[in-house]
């Protein structure tokens, strides 16, 4: 019933996020730069490379000349060059993309439950010295810039005791000689790889059941995860606390009470969705947060990812990377955000009829 | 009836240890950046010149006579720290300044007349807020910037408003809406004084406060991400010190001479403490709701 | 005739600006079993505390002193995480708001089947004696965190909503709190009481926020209940909507009973100076008379109660004796209290 017009309708609004989007990266390469081809090409370039970029991407058109040929190549695939890494962008983000998705979802899932949980046991003792010691921890977390957090654990944990790798995101011989997961596609008939798992180190690993590879995988994955963890913390910890407080005050839970239901049954039945439903409306928000982290994480542990792959390209000015990944990242951010917001929907069933 | 509000508010500040500690680094740290933007106190205080090369105390360690250690040409990491200041505190409050400013307009204008022009700048601002904002930022600000070096802190500081108005036209929409059923609004609109001059009058009063608390909270968030921008070299331009730079300059220090990326990334930290403890404090005093809830 | 419910000297404080006021001021009430006693009072009076009480539910800024049996046993100094035991099967409570009273990301019958599963476990722990209905053993699948599918509404919260008399129970069952109207989610925790059978069941102006039709249903479904056993207090403001159900009458003022009595004495000769002025209020049009008599002044603030009588203020018949001596409950007529310095 209501359901479909709302998925729709939620669709039909991240389909203009990404039309907008486009317009303002147009409108930024295209028009309001001094000089787009210098941008195309990147700002090392030769006088000759720049007139064959003018060219190629018919720079010299009037700008709806243009702005056709920039529609036509983003909504193929064709994302540019990379000046940096003379490769196709496309080419860069499957190898780059696969990595970094695996860091971010692992520490968002991590990060969700872990302050998910510290948002409930705040709320079950508001300004006890749990609640107190919570809250100093998050407050001092949130406000470390993401590159000290990681500096630290990298003195600590990497430099100081070797506990964890510094650096890349398996162990180079072994993930040199690691197999990459091969399965029957149904589709093309014939056994393949898939760039999207054999491109993640870890499920790679585990899918070819490598263990020493595994391992190595997870343990250059320990300190990146943890600070994409420690990345703008409490903020879904305040969240659920306020909203769990507030929860615990409404009549339906003194209803849930009423009925003789134990106090756990009471928190955990009847009060912790209803706690938790305004935390998903932050998801995507928490997921946007991870993968700009992704960028200074990666950067100082050295790990390729997508995020190493923006930090290269902004550092060395390569606009058709930067903006390759940008739309690739807006499309992954606004599809999570697309997911919660229906998953928002069959969580709470009044939305349905809302919309 | 004035008297025993601001009585319970200092009550307030002052009985909240967190908030005092705030307040306190914040001032250490606006009177330090206003000395350190004068170069005589600059002298007395950092003692060392933030450009001055000493090839014979490079990579020195903490110590009294340089607290913060050395860089690779023998800089004093202290006293470029001090130099940072002024441009590292200065701009959170451009950014949220302006971007508070275009927000509050139109996000009191959109609130107050609703129909079309509500529904226009809503939907404006929900494409904004739907974009996942520091990339887009940091894209902007590369690219404008790829060329001028100069230019570059204007088209980061440019990229954090676009990212950041948004979210202050959502919050006074929503406010002068709810203020908007309030019965002295009302009263005012039936007496016949005119949409200005009820805005004027009613409205923005009320929200200052609650403005306030936001842009104080957002201040640091916004410390944190110029850091972000100046790490990847989108800051001001080389010879002037900046604290986000400093820590990328250092990681090619690692592991041995920590001290060089280390410290300027915790003053940074203790300068975003100061601002959340404040904001947090402002919040308990405007928003009696959340006292005590945190 | 045993009492099911028992409330001695009930005092309740809440704590507000560094000390604490009582709502409740050394309260007695007993209740037969099957019995359903009225509670009247206006807004402030103490009444909606009084209930809370007895629930062992209130806020967690506010204590309660002294005693509240049931079925013997006194709940106010029993420790909270076992007051559980003594709710449900044991006393279970319907509150004013039909329209926030019921879980809105549960679905109906899950929320019907949990008193079920609740009931069941009260007898499991022989806190009360059972009866011959089965109990349900074990985890209930259907209240997995997250989960909310939609099984088939068990056959008991079915018959109990057809019980209440709502039409569709099958499809009513499998709907959301927010697809529900008013009366129809008001029914639904009446359900939820028939469903549990308690000894005790507290229903806090449970009528207000219904039509007249309605709350003449609910009335007569209350009624239904008390006649299968269980004990009811019935609060409200408005006295005559207790005295359709009521057997007796408490008259709550500041947190005191100043009446209690049988509702048929009490409606026709109140004592109190107030209960008149109650009565008195009711536009009595029905009646021929033409006078819609208010009492004067509102209910006096607990931070300042007034010395004496705390009604005096705004008695018509005040003397000097009611400014400066408290007063307590005397009998005047068979099983007819007052509190009142004029008799």
């Amino acid at each position: 019933m209501g359901l479909a017009t709302y998925v729709a309708r939620r669709a039909l609004f991240s389909f203009f996020v990404i039309i907008g989007e486009l317009l303002i990266i147009f409108y930024l390469t295209n028009i309001a730069a001094p000089d787009p081809a210098v941008i195309w090409a990147g700002p090392e370039s030769t006088k000759a490379q720049v007139a064959l970029v003018a060219q190629m991407y018919h720079l010299n058109s009037p700008w709806y000349v243009q702005f056709y040929y920039y529609m036509v190549n983003v909504f193929s695939g064709n994302w540019g060059i990379s000046p940096l890494y003379q490769q196709p962008v496309i080419s860069l983000i499957e190898e780059y993309l696969p990595v970094t998705l695996e860091l971010t979802i692992i520490a968002f899932v991590f990060k969700i439950g872990l302050e998910m949980t510290l948002g409930v046991v705040s709320a079950m003792r508001p300004n006890g010295a749990v609640d107190n010691l919570i809250k100093v921890t998050y407050t001092t977390v949130r406000s470390a810039p993401p590159f000290l957090v990681a500096l630290g654990l990298l003195l600590l944990f990497s430099y100081g005791t070797h506990t964890f790798p510094s650096s890349q995101p398996i162990d180079p011989i072994l993930g040199a000689t690691v197999p990459k997961f091969q399965f029957y596609n149904p589709i093309a008939g014939k056994v393949t790889g898939f760039w999207l798992v054999d491109n993640m180190p870890i499920l790679n690993a585990l899918l070819v059941g490598d263990w020493a590879a595994f391992s190595s995988a997870v343990s250059h994955a320990v300190l990146p995860v943890v600070t994409l963890i420690l990345f703008g913390f409490g903020g879904i910890v305040r969240l659920v606390k306020v909203s769990m407080l507030e929860v615990l005050d409404q009549d339906y839970v003194r209803t849930a009470r009423a009925k003789g239901l134990r106090e756990n049954v009471v928190i955990f039945r009847h009060a912790l969705r209803n706690s938790l439903l305004p935390a998903f409306t932050l998801i995507g928000l928490v997921f946007a947060g991870l993968v700009t982290g992704s960028l200074v994480v990666e950067t100082i542990y050295g790990y390729y990812g997508l995020g190493y792959y923006v930090a290269e390209s902004l550092l060395t000015f390569d606009t058709p990377s930067l903006i390759g990944t940008l739309i690739l990242i807006t499309v992954v951010i606004i599809l999570s955000n697309l997911v919660v917001d229906i998953g928002y929907g069959f969580l709470d069933p009044r939305t349905r009829v809302g919309y | 009836m004035s008297k025993s509000s601001s009585s319970v508010t200092l009550g307030i500040i002052f009985g909240n240890w967190a908030t005092l500690v705030g307040v306190g680094i914040l001032v250490v740290f606006l009177v330090l950046s206003a000395l350190a933007a004068w170069p005589v106190t600059y002298h007395l205080i950092a003692r060392y010149s933030p450009d001055a090369l000493n090839f014979g105390s490079s990579n020195a360690p903490p110590s009294l006579a340089h607290l913060f250690g050395t860089d690779a040409e023998g800089r004093d990491i202290f006293a470029r720290v001090i130099a940072a200041l002024p441009i590292d505190i200065v701009i959170p409050f451009e950014v949220v300044g302006a971007s508070v400013g275009i927000g509050f307009l139109l996000g009191t204008f959109a609130g107050y007349l609703g129909g079309w022009v509500e529904e226009l700048v809503l939907r404006v601002a929900d494409l904004f807020f739907a974009f996942p904002s520091v990339v887009l930022a940091l894209t902007i600000s590369a690219i404008l910037g790829a060329t001028d070096e100069g230019l570059r802190v204007v088209f980061t500081e440019l990229a954090l408003i676009v990212v950041g108005w948004p979210f202050y036209t959502r919050l006074a929409r929503a406010q002068v809406i709810s203020l908007k059923q309030m019965p002295f609004v009302r009263a005012a609109e039936a007496s016949g004084l005119g949409k200005l001059r009820i805005i004027r009058m009613h409205v923005i009063p009320h929200l200052a406060s609650v403005v306030a608390v936001y842009a104080t909270l957002d201040m640091g968030t916004t410390l944190l991400l110029y850091s972000v921008f100046a790490f990847f070299g989108l800051g001001v331009a080389p010879p002037t010190p900046e604290l986000g730079r400093m820590v990328y300059d250092g990681l090619t220090a690692l592991p041995g001479n920590w001290w060089w990326s280390f410290f300027p990334g915790l003053i940074l930290m203790i300068l975003a403490l100061g601002f959340s403890l404040a904001g947090e404090g402002l919040r308990d005093v405007f928003d009696p709701r959340l006292r005590g809830q945190r | 005739m045993t009492d099911a419910l028992r409330v001695s000297d009930l005092w309740v404080d809440y704590r507000t600006k560094g000390t604490w006021a009582s709502a409740v001021r050394g309260v007695d009430l007993t209740v037969g079993e099957g019995e359903v006693i009225g509670v009247v009072g206006e807004s402030g009076s103490g009444k909606s505390s009084l209930s809370l009480a007895i629930m062992k539910l209130l806020p967690a800024n506010a204590r309660a002193r002294g005693r509240v049996e049931i079925l013997g046993k006194d709940v106010v100094g029993l420790p909270a995480n076992e007051a559980h035991r003594y709710r449900g099967a044991g006393m279970t409570m319907i509150f004013q708001e039909p329209m926030t009273s019921l879980n809105p990301v549960m679905r109906v019958s899950n929320q019907l089947s949990e008193a079920v599963t609740s009931r069941g476990e009260h007898y499991k722990l022989g806190v009360f004696r059972a009866d011959s209905i089965a109990v349900p053993g074990g985890r209930d699948p259907r209240f997995a965190m997250g989960s909310e599918r939609s099984v088939p509404p068990s056959k008991e919260a079915v018959e109990a909503l057809r019980q209440v008399r709502i039409s569709d129970p099958e499809r009513t069952a499998s709907k959301y709190p927010h697809e529900l109207s008013g009366g129809e989610r008001q029914r639904v925790m009446i359900a939820m009481s028939f469903l549990l059978r308690p000894r005790v069941l507290v229903a806090d102006e449970p009528t207000t926020a219904l039509d007249v039709t309605t709350q003449a249903q609910v009335l007569s479904l209350l009624l239904g209940l008390s006649r299968e056993g269980t004990s009811i207090l019935f609060v409200s403001h408005d006295i005559l909507v207790v005295g359709q159900v009521a057997r007796r009458v408490a008259v709550m003022y500041a947190g005191e009973v100043v009446e209690l009595g049988p509702t048929e004495a009490v409606l026709k000769n109140p004592l109190h100076p107030y209960t008149k002025g109650l009565i008195g209020s009711i536009p009595s049009g029905f009646k021929g008379e033409r006078r819609i008599e208010q009492i004067p002044g509102s209910p006096p603030d607990i931070l300042r109660l007034p010395s004496g009588c705390r009604f005096n203020p705004r008695c018509k018949f005040a003397m000097e004796r009611c400014r400066s001596e408290e007063t307590s409950l005397k009998e005047m007529e068979k099983d007819h209290f007052v509190a009142c310095h004029l008799y």
